[in-house]
């Protein structure tokens, strides 16, 4: 096609046509897919059929509420010309799953026949047993084997083999997609409750198949209320679902018996593992129950005429009697049930794992986008990055690093964070910490994978279990895995107190962190002398060192003002404050105005505690952000950094230097560490003996204009070496690395490298701070 | 002189074809000691004084177009009647209808007024003697300098922006011939070459709602430009005249479409926008303003030499003044008009000294407003026995209810117009609710035998009606002329062929 509106706007649609009421079960997913994935415009449109078939009016509401969620327009057509004035103008898809050249499916074929050809226009597979698809035999006997599409491209559940009503003029359009019915796995969890006793009993009675080869309506009535009588006369209830389109029951007012329950809600909304069992004559609902594990049975004539071949391998009924004895079977026991209809899932392709149907489903999206217009893989992967996590808990390092720098393009969606704790794929593998069972825990961390898709996998000092599994399948994906630390976590000493020590350098930790320093695409260390002693460590490969590691807005100004308190924030339980405690004394005798303050796990010293309320201890918190706003509120002079340099803290990056400049602290720190390059140029100042320590702390005491120069000039270092924005620009660029590597390693195939769109943007415009 | 326009109804008095072909040129005629106005059929011929010398039937396509001709011209005015869309030369079965009631008006006018010289050979088929006037369609009155701003305005644009539009607008449907959107699609390949990359094209399409059905937006969507469509209105075709570059005009080559007047290409030109036309060379006579090449459009834009441009206005008022000029046009036509009044003054004319007694007789289907006005006028409405209609008629010829043979029916009025010697034969209706209050069998007369033995199964398929048709209408017509004390009768009939089964076949037109 070469009819494209040259000044066509760079954003592209994806528009769905709504006519049957039944369209909403299939659309729905496809629609929050693409919300969540593409930055595609979304558009609702409703025929006046649908509002008039809709007469509850609850099928509107679903739109509704489905275009609040999405954020996706709704808009209303009466016929194809008004359906053309909301597409016109525009470019991108048009979706159906009910457009063919069928009388019933007019409303839609005539829209797709009119569409402008700026659109794609793309017809999904409305049912297991579909027109056009896979027919049944009465669907063949009331329409025929020539069913045709205007769309195209022509979506069905399964492979193009099992589609033996799809027209040899058509097959050129197939894509398998898989149900579409599955998406909403990846999006809908944890609304699983305990299954009660009760049946769940659908009816199609409305349908062509039930009046095609005989009078089957009155026979599956009659059994259906003959059943429900006998289960009322059990004292037990049952649910009746009839078909959301048809509702022939409640149409015409079928008097039914007080143990009926009616459960009309839409699918998606139904939980059916609450159900004991199902039964249904042949329909696509067979397939929603038969997915949700519960016991499903198909009924079928006495004579065995309604063609029930789409579901052979499922459970049959006919009389009450088989009713009464597939329904005590099932709550008996449901497990043989379930495994002949795992085997008919398996047979029928409809184990398609959920993450598949969306990677094809944005695959073919992207795809058909990008036809004759390479621009428009942009427009279809201006979705948010997806970028996995993977640590050992939400740490300290895991914000200063990544969820800082990245907050605010994931709050502009230009970034979708995932953290994949090591908790949780210990959770997944016990059950309250026993019976431990590491397959489920690597089966849960390869399912979050998969189900993430995510385009960069950051393992941020991560030495827990599974990380072999899970680089194997990333890679396996291509998708770059980068290692970041800020440690030298192979040699993590006792300074650190015994319990860090233990833990640290347990094999399996230490084998991980082996394992990601010589597998990772990318090594990302967190400053230069960290990333020399990897290479000292033997780690002969390439490896990156960050120019900044923690970064910081100044949050308290530099005030000229007198000396009140010294402080010190630090996690270790050994800190080096512990030299440093005469030292403080002594001033704070010396000087009565000043105070100590202590934030963080260390106790306060007995030395200092006799000062009273002049040497106070704020316990440590937890919560990273709930950390940072209270530290905010420390009003420091004078920030302590005492370091011993041993090989593990020379490596160490400079943060707290960092950290006490934001809050307009002066800082004292340990020379021949981290902190010499930071405090060069009046920033800090530097010293080693006891002597030193003290001289330094008295002389900003007595100087305030010094101190209060030293914090201006360390302030303008934060402004102009440690932005946020350098930080995120260097995140990004080392995201931008990793790819490269892995296109490089790979050849141009298989990366999904329009996906990361965010890149390195020495204007600000990428982190929208110009 | 009075000249007065007759249209079949309210609804056309606003039409575009009424604004641009009778008003444009009423003012003019002002000056020139006549006057033009546009009333509906009908009413007219109540008045004992006649209202105008000369009157226009446009369009009436209905019995009371024939009746108010004979009646006009009964009282001594000159009768025309204006063609200006060819639904007569084609000899299709759609266009009967038109072919029938032409020849039937060609019967009772003094004068056709075609809108082209095409038109004017297609009403010499049917009436090679009568006098004829080509009246052009005349052009709305064109402001030069502001056309001059607006054109150097878009053409700059235009090259600055590397876009410019292309403007399709009109009636988009037929409901005979396949013109419109068909002919866009039909002709839009020669589109292609304008979207070529030196500039963003878009076409807009301009037309009726009835048009834009699913069938005319599939052929839209296979056109080569990015298309926008809308409903026409009048306000929408100048605003985007104002705005595009292009009017694309391609005309097919049939008979109904090479005998349309240059209207489309006067508006498109007049209204600022160069005028691309392929197919038949209908707007040849627009000359050096008309592009046949969309290439040689665009070589003309890139080097500033477009045919419309502020340097040709003065070329083009006077290609119009040649054309289309309404002062030109109103002189032309009075002139005619003088001509014809002079020589019915010369003629001797017999004027009845009473109203005659009139009657229309409604054949199967027949227009509502044919009955409303026999009612308006005091003329008799009669039923045959193949009208449809449950309405009563004043006096009704057919089957009632289940009844196998003819009777027939008086209402209270019918009843006042039968001759004295048959009211003897009429019996009172006893419960027609008060419809029909009197009866008679059909008399022995001429006719009487067809109409006695004609059976409700023998009319009630099509090809039953064609069959008897014309010999009933007849029988019909000798016995009610007999019965009732008329002097002019007018069949009104809808269905096709039953309008022209009682009528010679018209001349078929010789090819161009």
């Amino acid at each position: 096609m070469n009819n494209y509106p040259q000044d066509m706007p760079r954003e592209y649609s994806a528009v769905f046509l709504f006519d049957l009421l039944q369209d909403v079960n299939i659309l729905r997913p496809i629609v929050r897919i693409l919300a969540a994935e593409t930055d595609l415009a979304l558009c609702l449109l409703i025929s006046g059929l649908f509002t008039r078939r809709d007469m509850s009016g609850i099928w509107r509401a679903e739109l509704q509420e489905l275009a609040e969620h999405t954020g996706a327009q709704i808009a209303s057509f009466d016929s194809p010309f008004a359906a053309l004035q909301h597409l016109q103008g525009k470019s991108g898809l048009l979706f159906s799953a009910s457009e063919t050249n069928l009388r019933g499916h007019a409303t839609n074929h005539n829209v797709f026949l009119a569409a402008p050809p700026t659109f794609t226009r793309i017809t999904i597979q409305h049912g297991h047993e579909c027109v056009g698809f896979n027919q049944n035999l009465e669907q063949t006997l009331a329409h025929g084997s020539a069913v045709r599409f205007a769309a195209d491209v022509v979506c069905g559940w399964g492979p193009i083999e099992q589609m033996r009503h799809l027209c040899p003029s058509e097959r050129n359009k197939y894509f398998e997609l898989g149900p579409p019915l599955v998406l909403n796995r990846l999006i809908d969890r944890g609304r699983l409750k305990p299954g009660v006793q009760t049946g769940l009993l659908c009816e199609n009675l409305h349908s062509v198949r039930m009046q095609t080869t005989g009078s089957f309506q009155m026979t599956y009535l009659e059994t259906l209320l003959a059943f429900t009588r006998a289960e009322a006369e059990q004292g037990r209830q049952v649910a009746l679902r009839p078909h959301p389109g048809g509702q022939f029951i409640l149409k015409n007012k079928i008097a039914l018996p007080g143990n009926v329950i009616l459960a009309n809600n839409p699918m998606y909304k139904t939980d059916l593992q609450r159900f004991a069992y199902g039964i249904s004559a042949p329909s696509s609902v067979l397939i929603d129950m038969v997915l949700a594990g519960i016991p499903t049975a198909v009924w079928t004539d006495a004579d065995s005429i309604i063609d029930i071949s789409g579901y052979a391998g499922l459970a049959t009924v006919s009389t009450v009697e088989d009713w009464k004895a597939f329904a005590d079977a099932a709550v008996r026991d449901p497990e043989p049930i379930r495994m002949r209809q795992a085997e008919f899932v398996r047979r029928m392709a409809l184990d398609v794992p959920p993450a598949l149907v969306r990677d094809r489903l944005l695959d073919l999206v992207q795809g058909l986008l990008a036809q004759d217009r390479p621009e428009a893989v942009y427009g279809a992967a201006k979705r948010p990055a997806r970028v996995l996590l993977v640590a050992n808990g939400v740490i300290p390092s895991l914000h200063i690093s990544f969820l800082k720098p990245l907050e605010e393009l994931e709050q502009a969606g230009r970034v979708s964070l995932r953290v994949l704790a090591e908790k949780d794929i210990v959770r997944a593998s016990s059950k309250k910490g026993k019976d431990r069972d590491p397959a489920k825990g690597t089966a849960f961390a390869l399912s979050q994978v998969e189900e993430f898709r995510p385009d960069i996998a950051v393992f941020c000092r991560y030495s827990g279990p599974d990380a072999e599994a899970m680089v194997a399948s990333l890679k396996a994906s291509h998708v770059p895995v980068i290692f970041h630390s800020d440690d030298d976590l192979l040699n993590v000493p006792i300074d650190l107190g015994e319990k860090k020590f233990i833990e640290h350098n347990r094999i399996e930790r230490t084998s991980t962190i082996r394992f990601l320093l010589e597998h990772a695409d990318f090594v990302y260390c967190s400053t230069p002398r960290l990333r020399d002693r990897f290479v000292e460590l033997g780690f002969d490969r390439d490896m990156y060192a960050g120019k900044i590691y923690c970064s910081r807005d100044i949050f308290a100004e530099a005030e000229m003002r007198s000396v009140r308190t010294i402080g010190f924030m630090g996690y270790d339980n050994r800190p080096e404050l512990t030299r440093l405690v005469p030292v403080l004394a002594d001033i704070l005798a010396r000087y009565p105005d000043v105070r100590f303050e202590l934030f963080g796990s260390m106790t306060l010293p007995q030395e200092l505690a006799i000062f009273g309320e002049r040497a106070v201890a704020f316990p440590p918190i937890g919560d990273y952000d709930l950390f940072v706003e209270r530290f905010h509120q420390m009003r420091w002079d004078i920030g302590l950094c005492p370091v011993h340099p041993t090989p593990f803290n020379v490596v160490k990056a400079d943060t707290k230097w960092v950290d006490y400049t934001s809050i307009g602290t002066a800082v004292v720190a340990s020379r021949g560490t981290a902190y010499d390059i930071c405090c060069q140029d009046g920033c800090g100042l530097l010293v080693e003996t006891m002597e030193e320590w003290q001289a330094a702390l008295e002389s900003l005491i007595k100087q305030p204009q010094a101190r209060y120069e030293m914090v201006r000039a360390a302030q303008k270092k934060v402004r102009e070496n440690y932005s946020l924005d350098d930080l995120t620009l260097q995140v990004l660029g080392v995201f931008d690395r990793a790819q490269e590597q892995v296109r490089q390693r790979e050849g141009s195939i298989g990366l999904p490298s329009a996906a990361l769109s965010p890149r390195p943007d020495p204007t600000g415009a990428l982190t929208g701070r110009a | 002189m009075k000249i007065q326009v007759l249209v079949q109804g309210e609804q056309w008095l606003d039409r575009a074809g009424v604004r641009i072909r009778y008003r444009r040129i009423a003012p003019h005629l002002l000056q020139l000691g006549s006057s033009l106005s546009v009333d509906v059929v009908g009413t007219q011929v109540d008045r004992d004084r006649v209202s105008a010398d000369i009157a226009i039937l446009s369009k009436c396509t209905d019995a009371r177009g024939l009746a108010v001709a004979e009646v006009l011209r009964g009282r001594g005015a000159i009768i025309g009647v204006d063609l200006f869309d060819d639904y007569f030369s084609t000899g299709t079965s759609p266009c009967l209808p038109h072919r029938e009631m032409l020849r039937q008006m060609a019967e009772r006018v003094d004068f056709f007024l075609c809108s082209t010289a095409r038109m004017q050979q297609v009403g010499r088929q049917f009436a090679p003697d009568m006098p004829v006037h080509v009246l052009n369609d005349p052009f709305e009155g064109f402001d030069k300098a502001t056309l001059a701003l607006r054109l150097k305005e878009k053409t700059e644009r235009a090259l600055t922006d590397r876009k410019f539009e292309v403007l399709w607008f009109g009636n988009g449907d037929n409901p005979v011939f396949s013109v419109g959107l068909e002919d866009l699609a039909a002709f839009g390949s020669s589109l292609r070459s304008l979207a070529g990359g030196r500039f963003d094209v878009n076409l807009r399409v301009l037309t009726n709602m009835r048009a834009l059905g699913v069938q005319n937006l599939a052929r839209l969507r296979n056109l080569p430009l990015p298309t926008t469509i809308e409903e026409w209105t009048e306000e929408a075709e100048r605003e985007h005249l104002d705005r595009a570059l292009i009017s694309f005009i391609p005309v097919n080559f049939q008979n109904f479409s090479i005998a349309k007047s240059l209207n489309r290409g006067v508006s498109a030109l007049t209204g600022g926008t160069q005028v691309l036309s392929t197919g038949y060379q209908l707007y040849d006579r627009l000359g050096q303003f008309v592009y046949r090449d969309p290439t040689q459009l665009l070589d003309d834009l890139a080097s500033g030499d477009l045919k419309l441009r502020p340097a040709t206005l003065d070329a083009l008022g006077r290609q119009m003044d040649d054309l289309a000029d309404p002062e030109n046009e109103a002189a032309k036509l009075n002139t005619f008009l003088r001509e014809l009044d002079v020589m019915r003054n010369q003629a001797v004319t017999v004027r009845p000294r009473h109203r005659a007694s009139r009657a229309v007789l409604h054949g199967r289907v027949s227009a509502q407003a044919v009955d409303a006005l026999c009612r308006e006028v005091g003329w008799l409405s009669i039923a045959s026995p193949f009208t449809l209609s449950e309405r009563t008629f004043d006096v009704n010829i057919g089957f009632i209810d289940d009844s196998q043979k003819v009777q027939i029916r008086f209402s209270r009025d019918g009843l006042g117009f039968v001759r004295p010697e048959w009211r003897s034969a009429i019996t009172e209706v006893a419960g027609s609710g008060g419809k029909y209050v009197g009866k008679m069998d059909v008399p022995e007369l001429p006719g009487a035998t067809v109409i006695r033995r004609l059976q409700p199964a023998m009319i009630e398929t099509r090809a039953g009606r064609i069959l008897h048709y014309a010999s009933v209408m007849q029988a019909t017509e000798n016995i009610i002329g007999q019965i009732l004390g008329i002097t002019a009768l007018t069949r009104s009939e809808k269905e096709s062929p039953l309008m022209a089964l009682d009528s010679a076949p018209s001349q078929p037109l010789a090819a161009k």
